[in-house]
């Protein structure tokens, strides 16, 4: 669906971003930002809205990530995500499910 | 959204205040007013007999419009009046319309789709700004999903007489008309957004749509047909003629019970007087009894009579689509028995008998049916619906009454030898050790 298209790269792009994001290291287990979110009520609806080639993806990078972390190593350089490629698949979905939310919850405030 | 459509201006506020309209008393039938717009989309209206504003969008998107790989996709249109549409959320929708007390209803037959809202008059516009939104579904994938329960539901609570009316369709018409309106099994789960969405655009189109609304002046509602928003790219699908072929359907369950439909080629609505036969022949052969537990009177009454002593449920069926149409019986009763039934009720519809005394007893009866359901809302705006979507234009009961007092013995007797020269279908669900085929009927 032509909505549900995601950013890829960060909204504004800034060399502090950029730092900024190299210092949290996750890139260097392949993940990308929306692999690590808290996955609260609408992010875990979020996710089970996913198509099933993302969702496959996202386990996927998790599961590369857990693996690493318990070997205690990273991976080769060349593998890491790049600030300008960390592609926010799941911005859309979940912006949506917020958005339901705020509704069922500005009707349950007005009636 | 902005949803200007049924704005009254000032001056017809207090008009109507002033004059205070009554609405039609029950029982009444109202005038229709039909009105085409510039993009051909057909718009009738009618009083009420009620304070209750009912507005109907009845598209031609009905199961004959699918294809073999998107099968059920008209089900799922039904079932869209529950989900999400690309401009409001499920529960935004559900929420208003409840929040007035009106409700929203989808409904389907093999040629047309609608969506029903019903208000109380004050509240008419929260009703159409939801009703209009439903002219364009989303289909979100999860969605789908998360109503695949309600789907297998919906399917197990389809009678087995319903099912034997589809497998006669089945038999008779093959594809197109042959299709069930209700989604096979083994599509649930199967259809996916885009091919829904793609269904939608080929079908929803204002020359093939209408919108009809009891109890709304005709101007407003054709405001708020104005603003509707067709998908782009409508009514790409041509229309596929529908032709009789005949044959059988069976479905063998487990059970000692048995139902059979068994139909010849029928009336077309396209031909009024030929349609019109066929309804008047449906009531003089026994559609259902007129007394509660009562006996049905015609030919159909009689010949279950000869079969035996055994309990045998019948009625005539009669479906008159646009370009062609079933005329028959469905009948059940024990699977031992239902042999004879069906035996003894193919040799009445194959005797292309009809005396002028049940012709005129039909009449009668079938006088009384189009008066009783014109003169309920509910009723009327299902009529006006199917009427405006398949003809473009809406009789109102009086012209209806006078179109059947014009057919002569002679067309229904023409009707009747019509459908005993044609090939029989029959469609059968059950214990159908006892059950005939088509060929040993013929």
């Amino acid at each position: 669906m032509a909505s549900y298209i995601a950013r890829k790269g960060p909204m504004v792009f800034s060399n502090l971003g950029k730092w900024a994001y190299n210092m949290s290291g996750f890139n260097q287990y392949g993940l990308h930002r929306d692999d690590c979110l808290d996955e609260n009520a609408d992010v875990k609806e979020a996710i089970r809205r996913l198509p099933r080639k993302l969702y496959d993806e996202r386990n996927y990078r998790v599961m590369r990530a857990l693996h690493l972390s318990m070997t205690k190593t990273i991976l080769p350089k060349e593998q890491w995500t790049k600030y300008e490629d960390d592609v926010k698949y799941l911005e859309p979905y979940l912006n949506e499910v917020i958005k339901e939310r705020e509704e069922r919850e500005d009707w349950n405030k007005n009636h | 959204m902005a949803c200007n459509a049924s704005k009254t201006n000032l001056l017809r506020a207090i008009a109507k205040r002033g004059y205070a309209t009554c609405p039609r008393p029950v029982g009444d039938t109202a005038a229709i007013n039909v009105n085409v717009l510039d993009n051909k989309l057909v718009v009738a209206t009618a009083d009420a007999s009620v304070p209750v504003t009912r507005v109907s969008i009845v598209l031609r998107a009905g199961a004959r419009h699918e294809a073999y790989d998107t099968l059920g996709a008209s089900h799922m249109l039904r079932l869209a009046g529950s989900m999400s549409t690309q401009n409001s959320t499920a529960f935004a929708i559900a929420r208003h319309i409840q929040q007035v007390g009106g409700t929203l209803i989808s409904w389907g037959d093999r040629e047309l789709v609608g969506y029903t809202v019903e208000t109380t008059s004050d509240n008419v516009e929260t009703g159409l700004c939801y009703l209009q939104d439903l002219v364009q579904p989303a289909f979100k994938p999860w969605e789908l999903k998360d109503n695949t329960k309600t789907l297998l539901n919906q399917l197990d609570a389809v009678s087995t007489k319903e099912r034997a009316i589809e497998l006669v369709h089945k038999a008779a018409f093959r594809r197109g008309l042959g299709n069930s309106i209700y989604i096979p099994r083994f599509q649930l789960g199967k259809l996916s957004n885009e091919s829904l969405l793609h269904y939608v655009a080929s079908n929803y189109s204002p020359s093939s749509a209408a919108v009809v609304g009891v109890g709304i002046d005709n101007n407003t509602l054709s405001g708020f047909a104005q603003t509707l928003n067709f998908p782009s790219g409508g009514g790409s699908a041509g229309k596929s003629e529908a032709s009789y072929f005949g044959g059988d359907a069976r479905k063998d369950t487990a059970g000692h019970r048995a139902v059979v439909a068994v139909a010849g080629e029928g009336g077309a609505a396209s031909n009024h007087k030929e349609a019109l036969a066929f309804a008047i022949l449906e009531q003089a052969v026994g559609a259902g009894a007129a007394t509660k537990r009562g006996n049905s009177a015609g030919l159909f009454g009689e010949a279950v009579s000869c079969a035996g002593d055994a309990p045998v449920q019948f009625r005539a069926l009669n479906a008159s689509y646009s370009d062609s149409g079933l005329f028959g019986f469905v009948v059940a009763a024990d699977g031992k028995e239902i042999g004879k039934a069906v035996d003894f009720l193919a040799r009445a519809l194959k005797s292309g008998a009809v005396s002028d005394k049940d012709v005129a007893r039909g009449k009668a009866l079938l006088k009384a049916r189009v008066m009783g359901k014109h003169s309920s809302d509910g009723g009327l705006i299902k009529q006006m619906g199917r009427q405006a979507a398949l003809t473009r234009t809406v009789l109102d009961a009086n012209t209806l009454i006078g179109a059947i007092d014009g057919i002569s013995l002679q067309q229904v007797q023409a009707a009747a030898k019509k459908v005993a020269g044609s090939k029989l279908s029959v469609g059968a669900i059950g214990h159908l050790a006892n059950v005939p085929y088509a060929s040993d009927l013929a």
